[in-house]
């Protein structure tokens, strides 16, 4: 496997933070049962069986040779041979026998280890009795990390087959008795590999310890604690900073995508700073269903702002009685992320660094027409309407304009021109580790930089960390963790959804030049979208950019007045601020211009936001009882005020909004606040690391609520029985330990302000003069103060098991999570008065209403094994997804919200499923539309205007006759399940690793493709338009060319859902350890996403569960919807990492 | 010293744990203005809360769909044409009410909406505004008698058009608002007599500002109790609150050129008792949107539609009746005789690029409500540079023939002759002599439908006199259309019943 630097931090670290305490806490308890426990026995303790009859010394002694390892040495003479020895014992202690001896010898023995000592008896009237010696061995030595030489702390040293041991000081030295040359070391610390090493002759035994990724999970954070992870009884995954770093990924949650069961991670574009969303178990409710992400205890943000190689580790929380503790907002999960700490000892300097290039995936799924092929098949939609040719058949059209087809030659291929190939990202992280004992930092500054694939797009990230820790005394520790980040996203599509950059491009006129002969842009290629330019112009013509800047804080203090106890109080703050501008030229020589030409914008937003957390905790066993427990409390309040403008000028030199010279300008502010009280505790109790039992409750207050459900209480209770550990398990389990727990959390994820009304400004003229107003305030909507959270029942089962040493471990687990009181809008009649009359619309209330079950089967397993110098490791995992809608109130179905609606959401159904008709292929013949038509005498099939070549839909209500009433539940956009799985091959230097991820059974509307492949309209087409039907049997899934689609086969129809099954290399690496002593320098390459299974048509599949639709505003009723979303990218990776 | 310094560290643990105030605390404030729980506490809400209820008076529904339902529903406008753009437009001058007003721009559900929007707004200011302190007593009391007539001019359009409608005078909840029924027609009316009668007593007949001009007086309210006693055939009660506005002090008077009612001329004309007012405003919405911008800039969709070939007069009726004096100006004042193609919405040169719109020649258009002096050759009408002239919902022409109907239910047609020929006098036309009841009934009937033609007011006069099926019968009225259908989603969202028949 790969050894990076980071690692190597990563590893250490953790061994400093989490390992030292807890293993000095188990060892000081194995060494308190004393040295004597040796492997050596005591001659009272070992047993010999013998059946003795009138034998000499000689002979007895040789018989308890064969019997034990004990040696005898002795002078001869002392040797009686008249003595004879009658004994006879089953079992009995060697020691019995050689008393025996020594009565009717005179001899004493002295055991020492395994040697006896016989010698003569002085004076036959002592009492007869046997000293025995057991020591060993001193050996010295010190353990240090193969990376770096450094020492390494807290590592354990234990004799094999024995308890004794002892653990390595600060500078990674010991010593340690061992009984014998024969005796076998076992070096370890979590973190690393566990080795062994024979003791032999040597004295002076120094030891390089390796780091081992598999083994990390043994301390994992839960909220407010940690816990080890063979302790667990709740799910909870949790990955190491390590395995993220070696990925070479710049996101967090790009490394993480694929790696862990439970977990879905979809990213459906390549944009520079476009977000990715993750779902937890299932693909949540209806409402906003992203985790908690919790940061050094700081809560909010997302995974977007942080640099892997910044991480220490990540936990996710996925079943309640892991998130409980997070109350009203653990609903979805919650994503810890711990960053690294400084370390005592010399400074270390990390580098790690990497510069890369991305492209455009699957660009060979969709080809657009050239200009020739474009004129031709614009050319077939006329004559098959019977109308002129307008290329070159028209003579009332302008001959240069409208030229024949062959004339119009390749054209622009505005993909090409849009997106470029190789665009550049690069990544960089310089950190320093160190400190004395007492005090310790980590300093840490990162920079990403990527160019978008689409030209004059591209972001940039700033990040700067510095975390501390002080101990002032026995009982007091202080620490910060701060970070300041600052990050740029430039370019003109900052949306993905449907008429954006990407979908814009693809159908813009290959006809069209980028510039005029003049060298002016040329004009607009579309007019069926009015007055527009040309992608080339709209691209370099507008400059928007968003700048966002953020700083958070977390001070704590630790007191530890007992060892059993500890208060921490922390205070965390954080402050985000961001900018937006927007310039729009409105360049364009051709076509009309109406109204302004430039379109300045620009906001501004600063939130603040603190929280102080207050925690108690109690740690201690009682015998084989163990507990630990915490109570809390905290206080969390945020605000934010931002103000935003627009003006539009008429001279492209105004770049400000609200100059004089504006001929509109309009403003706005939004400020607001919110506020969270929450008291929680928690406790765990074990029995002998067999039996646990876990409670967790929070009570959480939120000002997001209406004043009648401000409080709810979230509780949780989890059990685990570690049948490894009782004596009717077979020893082939190295662990076997079953869990189940039940608990609530809450989401509150519907904003703020839901549960009152506010007033709405109105105006009317009572002059009726012109421009005299006055305002009036009239009610917009209905408040609803009995508003509360969502709440999400979750029950989880699982077993975890291990074999072979730990060498291969299992982990499955079943989950149900039913969510209800969901926060639904209801309709509000207008009969109330309450209603959009600008809009002439419904408005809803939000109220708790309906519900929803996720539930699924989880599966991971590994296997960690090494051959000689060849260590390799190899991971899978799986997640099914069951997702059943139960309830709606008084809804029959929801459907999203915007645009073209394509999804339904029914009772028994599953969140978001797709909705329309069902298409039986084309007409082929006109005696086959006559039969379809004749089916109804009142009305045609589908149209008057229905001709061969159109898509025929199914006739599901049997009336011969399509209507509304033929659509139904055409496919569902949650896939059946998710996998991921990888290997990690290391030989000496040499690291190889991959992981591949993909889903089944989803489908995807694929919207991109109905675009492309319309009839009528002046866009660009898909080259599969080629092949559209013309005479029977030509085709059965391109419908006819015509200037107009009057039989609306692009309805929303099963012709255009397709199969969102995929199977992708997600990131293979390949990196090498050079051979230097100086410095641990590796090198490596990566790519991402270099390889793409699927069937899906589109250039993505990755559009899944959590996407929104056509349309930008889109909700979770709007899913798995290809709008032609910028596309994803591939990307290749050089990278150094180096640390002195 | 060393347990002093645990008991200190207790100590602060202890204290951390207490908290201040959990509700103070969690009580998020709120920046952005008003909200529901605190409306009408402070006496700077009560003007913007009454002018709220005015507010209605700017949407289509109180408007443009009031036409459609009063007109396009009866014979004042029988020619419709187009693509399923009007679908529920023609629909409705179809008598396909159920369930073709489906699609937008639902104008059954609009009117509904709008009015009712209206009366949610007076009942939370009747609500609320009696409490609130430190508001000059004589203006709150005007403020409540403003908003008590306009809650009855709201139900009044409501009874007329639907029948048995919900009679709701608080605000309410959602709980509330989905347990709504309907409530019997005889209720609501005594409910609009009630508020009318209430408001009467606090309204000025006039106001002194002209910024005033637009807010109801004691002349609205006497006209439109003289209107609602026509409804229950009180005849004499008609006449008294009819010859009420016919006196009043605010000294109405007709307006010399009937042109200048609608052209912009005489905005603020002294023919006027109850306007929705127009004024163009700021941000001009484009007349291409589906909606009306709350900052009031109001599209008067009748000449809009009509120009589209929608909602277009009745050829027979405008240019072959014999009942309208050949002298009479006002059928040639409002409508237009199309001998040409006008349109370039485009302004690419060519009107055959502008199918949707495009009319042929011959048709006849509407001119109510386009400014005068409006260069008709050009197409500068679709710019979205008219639509501000104010519109009289209720003027003194009106009046006069209430009053003559009221004179000639009870046997004075002599009388009545003055009023009647006082319109017809203004309009150029020869004056009426005939004293027989049922002719001047019927003369009265046939006047409402020149004056008034394309203002929304044809189907309600036929219902009001119970000729319905007389008039609208031959275009396809049924028997149950006496009552506009109560839109099915409201049904739907609530414990309604729908009107017979549908």
């Amino acid at each position: 496997m790969k050894k990076s630097l980071t690692k190597i931090i990563i590893m250490t670290f953790r061994g400093l933070i989490y390992g030292t305490a807890l293993q000095v806490f188990f060892l000081s308890m194995m060494l308190a049962k004393g040295s004597e426990a040796q492997n050596i026995q005591s001659v009272r303790d070992a047993t010999i069986s013998i059946d003795l009859k009138d034998a000499n010394l000689k002979d007895c002694f040789i018989e308890i040779e064969k019997q034990t390892d004990y040696r005898f040495s002795y002078d001869h003479y002392l040797i009686d041979t008249s003595i004879k020895i009658n004994y006879k014992s089953k079992k009995k202690s060697v020691s019995d026998l050689l008393l025996l001896i020594s009565k009717k010898a005179d001899l004493k023995f002295r055991q020492v280890n395994n040697n006896i000592n016989v010698q003569k008896l002085e004076n036959p009237e002592q009492e007869r009795n046997i000293e025995i010696i057991i020591q060993g061995i001193t050996i010295t030595g010190k353990v240090t990390s193969v990376e770096d030489k450094s020492g390494l702390p807290g590592v354990n040293v234990i004799v094999k087959g024995t308890s004794q041991g002892t653990v390595t000081d600060v500078e990674g030295n010991y010593s340690l008795n061992v009984p014998d040359e024969n005796s076998i070391l076992v070096f370890s610390s979590v973190g690393f590999i566990k080795e062994e090493v024979a003791v032999g002759n040597q004295t002076v035994i120094d030891f390089t310890l390796s780091p081992d990724i598999t083994a990390l999970e043994e301390i994992v954070v839960v909220g407010y604690s940690t816990v080890k992870k063979r302790d667990l009884t709740g799910s909870i995954s949790s990955i190491s900073g390590a395995e993220l770093s070696k990925t070479g990924s710049t996101t967090i949650a790009q490394a993480i995508q694929g790696r862990t069961s439970g977990v879905l991670i979809t990213k459906k574009s390549g944009r520079p700073g476009a977000g990715l969303s993750v779902r937890i178990r299932g693909v949540g409710g209806i409402n906003n269903s992203e985790p908690l992400y919790v940061v050094d205890g700081i809560y909010g943000g997302s995974l977007i702002g942080i640099n892997p190689d910044e991480i220490q580790s990540v936990e996710i929380l996925k079943d309640a009685s892991s998130a409980a503790i997070y109350g009203a907002r653990g609903a979805n999960g919650v994503v810890l992320i711990t960053t690294k700490r400084g370390k005592a000892g010399a400074m270390k300097v990390t580098y790690n660094g990497s510069i890369g290039f991305q492209n455009m995936i699957n660009t060979g799924n969709v080809k657009m027409l050239n200009a020739t092929q474009y004129g031709e098949v614009q050319n077939t939609m006329y004559r098959n309407d019977g109308l002129p040719e307008p290329f070159g058949g028209d003579p009332s059209l302008p001959s240069d304009l409208f030229p024949a087809p062959s004339q119009l030659g390749e054209g622009t291929d505005w993909l090409d021109v849009i997106f470029r190939q190789n665009a550049p990202i690069q990544n960089h992280l310089l950190s320093f580790s160190g400190g004395s004992e007492n005090h310790t930092a980590f300093v840490s500054i990162s920079y990403l930089g990527q160019e978008g694939l689409a030209i004059e797009s591209g972001s940039s990230r700033l990040n700067f960390r510095v975390n501390t820790d002080h101990k002032i005394n026995k009982w007091l520790k202080v620490g910060n963790s701060t970070s300041f980040g600052s990050s740029i996203v430039t370019g003109t599509d900052r949306t993905d959804h449907k008429y954006g950059q990407f979908f814009r491009t693809s159908i813009a006129e290959p006809t069209i030049p980028i510039f005029n002969e003049d060298g002016t842009l040329a004009g607009p290629p579309d007019p069926f979208y009015g007055p527009s330019r040309t992608p080339y112009a709209t691209a370099v013509s507008s400059d928007p950019a968003n700048k966002s800047f953020g700083l958070s804080n977390n001070l704590y203090a630790d007191i530890k007045p007992w060892d059993f106890l500890t208060f921490r109080t922390s205070f965390q703050n954080s402050y985000h601020a961001s900018a937006n501008t927007g310039y729009t030229n409105n360049i364009y020589e051709e076509g009309i211009v109406s109204g302004a030409d430039v379109n300045v914008s620009g906001n501004n937003t600063i939130s603040t936001d603190w929280t102080w957390t207050n925690v108690l905790k109690f740690n201690k066993m009682f015998g084989d009882h163990s507990v630990n427990a915490l109570v809390g409390y905290e206080r969390r309040h945020g605000s934010w005020n931002g103000i935003n403008g627009s003006s539009k000028y008429l001279d492209p030199s105004y770049q400000v909004v609200g100059s004089g010279a504006a001929e509109t300008s309009s403003f706005g502010q939004s400020r607001g606040e919110e506020s969270m009280i929450s008291y929680f505790a928690s406790a765990n109790y074990n029995y002998k690391e067999k039996y646990y039992i876990t409670g967790n409750v929070r009570h959480d207050g939120s000002s997001r609520f209406g004043e009648n459900n401000r409080f709810g209480t979230f509780p949780s209770f989890s059990v685990a029985w570690r049948l490894s550990g009782e004596n009717f398990i077979p020893d082939f389990f190295s662990d076997l330990k079953i869990r189940a727990s039940y608990g609530q959390v809450g989401n509150d994820k519907i904003g703020n302000y839901r549960y009152i009304a506010p007033m709405a400004n109105v105006f009317y003229s009572f002059s009726g003069q012109n421009g005299a107003f006055e305002s009036g305030m009239v009610t917009r909507g209905l408040a609803n103060t009995d508003l509360k959270w969502e709440t999400s029942t979750q029950k989880d089962f699982g077993i975890d098991m291990a074999f072979m040493d730990d060498k291969l471990r299992f982990v499955a687990d079943y989950f149900i999570t039913d969510i209800s009181d969901m926060l639904l809008g209801k309709t509000i009649p207008v009969t109330s008065g309450i209603g959009s009359l600008a809009w002439g619309r419904y408005v809803s209330v939000i109220t708790n209403v309906g519900s929803l079950t996720n539930s699924g089967f989880e599966f991971e397993g590994s296997y960690d094994n090494s051959v000689g110098d060849f260590s390799y490791r190899i991971h899978a995992n799986l997640t099914t997804y069951n997702n059943v809608v139960t309830d709606l109130g008084e809804n029959e179905y929801l459907s999203g919200t915007a645009g073209e609606v394509r999804n339904r959401t029914y009772v028994d159904g599953g969140l978001g499923d797709f909705y329309g008709y069902v298409s039986e292929g084309i007409f082929q013949s006109q005696a086959e539309l006559d039969a379809a038509n004749a089916l109804n005498t009142e009305a045609p099939y589908q149209t008057n205007e229905t001709v061969p070549g159109d898509f025929r839909f199914k006739d599901l209500n049997g009336d011969g006759v399509i209507t509304d009433e033929d659509r139904q539940v055409i496919g569902s956009p949650i896939p059946d399940f998710t996998f991921g799985f990888g290997f990690d091959f290391g030989y000496k230097g040499f690291n190889l690793s991959a992981l591949f991820y993909g889903n089944k059974g989803n489908q995807i509307y694929n919207s991109h493709r109905s675009e492309i492949e319309q009839q009528g309209r002046s866009m660009n087409k898909a080259t599969t338009v080629l092949d559209a039907w013309h005479g029977e049997g030509t085709s059965n899934t391109i419908p006819i060319r015509r200037v107009q689609d009057l039989n609306n086969n692009f309805r929303t129809s099963s012709a255009y859902l397709e199969d969102g099954s995929f199977f992708r290399l997600q990131n293979i690496v390949l990196s090498y350890d050079l051979p230097v002593s100086f410095a641990k320098i590796q090198v490596f390459t990566s790519g991402d996403n270099l390889l793409t299974l699927t069937k899906y048509s589109g250039f993505n599949p990755e559009i899944s569960i959590t996407q929104d639709g056509d349309y930008s505003g889109g909700n979770r009723l709007d899913s798995g919807v290809d709008a032609g979303y910028y596309p994803s990218t591939s990307i290749y990776r050089f990278g150094v990492n180096v640390t002195f | 010293m060393k347990n002093i310094n645990k008991s200190l560290i207790l100590l602060i643990v202890a204290l951390s744990f207490g908290g201040c105030n959990d509700e103070e605390f969690l009580t998020a404030e709120y920046y952005q203005g008003v909200v529901d729980v605190n409306f009408l506490t402070s006496p700077a809400h009560a003007k913007p809360a009454v002018t709220g209820v005015y507010d209605v008076m700017s949407y289509k529904g109180t408007n443009w769909d009031k036409m459609i339902l009063g007109s396009s529903g009866a014979d004042d406008v029988v020619e419709q044409h187009g693509d399923a753009n009007w679908a529920s437009l023609i629909a409705i001058d179809q008598y396909r009410w159920v369930p073709e007003e489906q699609g937008d721009p639902k104008h059954i559900w609009k009117y509904w909406q709008a009015y009712y929007a209206g009366i949610q707004r007076a009942n939370l200011v009747l609500e609320k505004l009696p409490d609130l302190e430190g508001l000059n007593e004589t203006l709150k009391k005007r403020y409540i008698a403003e908003v008590k007539a306009l809650r009855a001019y709201y139900y009044y359009n409501l009874v007329i058009a639907y029948g048995d409608v919900p009679l709701i005078l608080n605000s309410m909840g959602y709980e509330d608002a989905i347990n709504i029924i309907r409530s019997p027609e005889a209720d609501v009316w005594a409910q609009i007599i009630t508020d009318l009668n209430e408001a009467n007593v606090d309204l000025p007949d006039s106001y002194e500002s002209p910024e005033d001009a637009g807010r109801v007086t004691k002349g609205m309210t006497n006209a439109l109790l003289n209107q609602v006693y026509l409804w229950q055939k009180s005849w004499a009660k008609a006449e008294e609150f009819a010859k009420k506005v016919i006196d009043s002090p605010a000294g109405y008077e007709l307006e010399a050129n009937y042109a200048d009612l609608f052209n912009g001329v005489s905005q603020n004309s002294k023919e006027a008792i109850f306007f929705g007012m127009r004024a163009a405003g700021a941000e001009v919405q484009s007349i291409w949107s589906d909606y009306i911008d709350e900052t009031n800039y109001v599209v008067l969709w009748g000449p809009f539609a009509s120009w589209s070939w929608f909602y277009q007069p009745d050829t027979n009726f405008v240019r072959h009746n014999t009942y309208i004096d050949p002298n009479d100006i006002r059928i040639d004042t409002v409508t237009y005789d199309v001998d040409h193609e006008l349109y370039d919405l485009n302004n690419d040169g060519d009107p055959t690029n502008d199918p949707i719109w495009k009319a042929p020649p011959g048709n006849i258009h509407l001119m109510k409500w386009i400014p005068v002096n409006t260069d008709l050759s050009t197409g500068i009408i679709w710019s979205g540079g008219y639509g501000d002239i104010n519109q009289m919902m209720i003027r003194l022409s009106e009046v006069y023939l209430d009053y003559a109907e009221a004179l000639v239910q009870q046997g004075r047609a002599a009388e009545a002759l003055t009023y009647i020929n006082r319109i017809r006098e203004r309009a150029q036309a020869s004056d009426i002599t005939t004293t027989d009841k049922n002719q001047l009934l019927d003369i009265i009937l046939m006047e409402r439908k020149v004056e008034f033609c394309f203002e929304g007011k044809r189907f309600f006069d036929l219902k009001r006199v119970g000729r319905l099926q007389e008039f609208l019968g031959p275009l396809g009225w049924k028997d149950h259309m006496v009552n506009y259908p109560i839109p099915q989603e409201e049904i739907d969202l609530t414990q309604m019943e729908q009107n017979p028949g549908y």
